[in-house]
């Protein structure tokens, strides 16, 4: 096959690409192996509507007669991507039909995004907390700073034994009972001892 | 903690109470060693078990008033009547026929109780 005998071969066939037409002669001749090569080739290039219509179908044709099935799904949803009505001839064979009706299901590829929804209405006036120039401030310092609350806030959902106060406090009723016991002890009321001493009863 | 600090304060203090003991004072006309060169004090219990018995040698003194303190060491011999003998001596003997005698006492927990016991001729 020619680059002549192609390019008159792909006027024959309207198709203006002459990869395209390569790939349409290699699968007339079902010289498949050398149909998928010409149709990434054409796809390469600037193609209408109708001549990259007929690339993805020719791709998902060859895909499925080399039973590769999730390629061939692919390239009928490129297919129907470009036209939503496509259909296969009534000469495919049950195989290229079924592909066809799974992409279907699946739906179309290569489609723009639909818009994204809008965004939710926005909240009532009277619903949005009013914020001082002076809390947006010390918010945006906290910030900064990689605090996420306030240390009052901080402090208020603390156990206690882990507020320093808690052990200052408790650090002072040791040393105060300590200083306590002492002066009590040193201050024990001793019995006198007499001239005669002292004794003990047993 | 302020509930329990206070309460284990208490438990010290209690257990840091003053000492429960017995304040003796003999009193007697005698003159040490002339008179009196010894002074026997004993302590018994009502039970008549011995609660404290000790000599004392005067020879080298004291005179009289002689004064004693006797500690308690459990809590056995408190609020319980304790019979307390003295006895004056010479070489072992009682100096005069009224140179002994007894008194009951009880002590009060934690406090000091004072006994005075006349040795005299007196009524």
């Amino acid at each position: 096959v020619t680059a002549g005998s192609l390019l008159v071969l792909a006027l024959l066939r309207g198709a203006a690409d002459p990869d395209l037409a390569a790939a349409e002669a290699a699968y007339d001749e079902a010289h498949y192996e050398e149909v998928l090569p010409a149709v990434r080739r054409a796809l390469q290039h600037l193609l209408t509507g109708a001549d990259k219509k007929r690339a993805f179908e020719l791709e998902a044709f060859t895909q499925a007669a080399f039973d590769e099935r999730n390629a061939s799904v692919e390239a009928f949803r490129q297919v129907l991507g470009l036209d939503p009505a496509y259909e296969p001839d009534a000469s495919a064979g049950p195989k290229v039909r079924a592909y066809w009706e799974h992409a279907r299901r699946l739906g179309p590829l290569g489609r723009p995004p639909p818009p994204p929804p809008p965004p939710p209405p926005a909240r009532a006036v009277q619903d949005v907390p009013r914020q001082t120039p002076v809390m947006t401030g010390i918010r945006d310092t906290r910030a900064t700073l990689g605090l996420s609350q306030t240390p009052g806030e901080r402090a208020h959902d603390e156990p206690l034994y882990q507020r320093w106060y808690f052990w200052a406090g408790a650090g002072a009723a040791a040393v105060a009972a300590a200083v306590v016991v002492g002066v009590a002890v040193m201050n024990k009321p001793q019995a006198p001892a007499g001239n005669l001493g002292t004794g003990a009863l047993k | 903690v302020t509930r329990a600090t206070a309460l284990a304060l208490l438990l010290l203090l209690a257990g840091c109470g003053s000492e429960t003991a017995l304040w003796l004072r003999v009193e007697a006309p005698l003159v040490v060693p002339t008179a009196c060169d010894s002074i026997d004090v004993d302590v018994a219990r009502a039970d008549g078990t011995a609660a404290f018995g000790q000599s004392y040698d005067l020879t080298q003194g004291p005179q009289f008033p002689l004064t004693l303190s006797l500690v308690a060491q459990t809590n056995a011999d408190v609020s319980v009547p304790l019979t307390v003998t003295v006895a004056a001596l010479k070489a072992g003997a009682l100096v005069k026929p009224w140179a002994t005698k007894s008194a009951q006492v009880t002590l009060s927990g934690g406090q000091l109780t004072p006994l005075t016991i006349q040795l005299c001729e007196c009524p």
